[in-house]
């Protein structure tokens, strides 16, 4: 037993000695302090930019702001002529989905159309955050299922998109969406957005249409055209 | 008999004056040696600094920038200087950075004392595990760390944004690196 402790003791005084002789080492020391901001992707649809035909409430008559409704008189090409009645009529407004101050839904809602009943929707969208970024993915939602697009229309003569929004398995409307796809924008630039409206035969009568529409974008050294793993 | 014991006393002290005497004018010469000890110093510092992103932002594998967009800015200067004005502190500033950007800060540490020194150990602090979900943060060092006076070695403080890291954030740390005496670093 005696001999345990006097070990012990000696591997004490061992470790105590060791440490001090590491303590007394002639060194120096050089530091570095890292800060490391990030910045910001952030995107929103601009306000007051928005304008589309055939609004509601807009009195009866022709023109840009006439009520009058407009005809897909052109399909497959994109465009429309303008009826003599004001039957349906077309409300769209922004929302801020996320609540953090941008504007970053846009909801569609046509009121009493009809098939080959036409619209026209523009708007702007603006970087308002430091990075550069490109438009990379078009949602559009009934607010219940959505359908992811990378790529609508790559050349004119293509109809578009058509899209069930009643859930039936039959499309209700077409989209032809201007390809804005890879558009880039830096901060604090904008770009016009429009697209054409067309509902079809198969829409369910008596219904409102809904469609909720949102745009994704990417910041720049992340871009694809399609899904990214 | 105390007056035989007194001439006793006279005698022996008579006898050890003599042999005194004698050992004072013994023939001698003396060697001397001085000695002085001048020890080392072992003193670093940061001699130049300098950041992999001078113009188009650097990118980490699977991101691009074909482009040569120069949106985040790398900021490398001395943060705190010993009383001689050597750079014993650097301050790196990653502005405006996103996920993808990768950057390579080159620090060269000169060995500015009289004793070859190895680097002893570095150590980070003030790093988080917030830190790392949004960081790949590394320091390549020499394959031989040591530095012999007047010599130089070169360190790279490696930085990756990741995915995962926040908007608008400020994440932030500390690297400490020790150089030692050669003789007292077992390896590297």
């Amino acid at each position: 037993m005696n001999y345990k402790y006097i070990i012990a003791g000696i591997l004490a005084i061992a470790l105590a000695a060791s440490a001090i002789v590491t303590l007394a080492m002639w060194y120096d020391t050089l530091n570095v302090n890292t800060y490391v901001t990030t910045s910001e992707l952030d995107v929103e649809f601009v306000n007051g930019s928005l304008t589309y035909k055939d609004a509601c409430g807009l009195e009866q008559g022709y023109g840009i702001n006439g009520g009058n409704d407009w005809n897909a008189s052109y399909l497959p090409e994109p465009g429309g002529f303008q009826l003599g009645k004001d039957v349906g009529c077309t409300n769209v407004t922004l929302i801020d989905s996320d609540g953090d101050g941008d504007l970053d839904t846009m909801k569609v809602v046509l009121h009493n159309v009809y098939p080959w009943y036409y619209t026209h929707i523009a708007f702007k969208i603006h970087n308002n955050g430091e990075i550069p970024f490109k438009i990379w993915r078009l949602t559009i939602s009934n607010g219940t299922n959505s359908t992811y697009y990378y790529e609508v229309n790559e050349n004119q003569a293509q109809e578009g998109v058509y899209v069930d929004l009643s859930g039936d398995g039959k499309a209700d409307i077409l989209i032809w969406w201007g390809d804005n796809f890879g558009k880039q924008l830096h901060h604090c630039q904008s770009v016009d957005i429009s697209f054409d409206l067309t509902v079809l035969q198969e829409a369910p009568q008596n219904t409102d249409l809904v469609l909720y529409i949102r745009l994704d974008v990417v910041q720049w050294n992340e871009y694809t055209n399609g899904p990214i793993s | 008999m105390k007056a035989i014991g007194k001439i006793f006393g006279i005698i022996m002290l008579a006898v050890i004056l003599v042999g005194f005497g004698t050992a004072m004018a013994m023939w001698s010469e003396t060697l001397k040696v001085n000695v002085y000890v001048d020890t080392g110093e072992v003193k670093v510092k940061w001699s130049d600094w300098y950041c992999s992103d001078t113009g188009p932002d650097p990118q980490a594998p699977g991101f691009h920038n074909d482009e040569g967009k120069d949106v985040a800015k790398c900021y490398v200067n001395p943060e705190i200087k010993d009383d001689e004005n050597n750079t014993i502190k650097l301050n790196v500033t990653l502005d405006n950075v996103y996920p993808g950007y990768a950057v390579n800060i080159t620090m060269i540490v000169d060995n500015i004392g009289t004793i070859p020194v190895k680097l002893l150990n570095y150590t980070w602090s003030n790093r988080s595990a917030i830190d790392d979900e949004a960081l790949d943060i590394r320091l390549i060092t020499p394959s031989d760390t040591q530095i012999e006076p007047n010599e130089n070695g070169t360190y790279i403080l490696e930085v990756i944004v990741k995915q995962a890291a926040n908007e608008t954030t400020t994440y932030s740390f500390d690297l400490e690196l020790i150089f030692a005496q050669w003789n007292e670093v077992l390896s590297g």
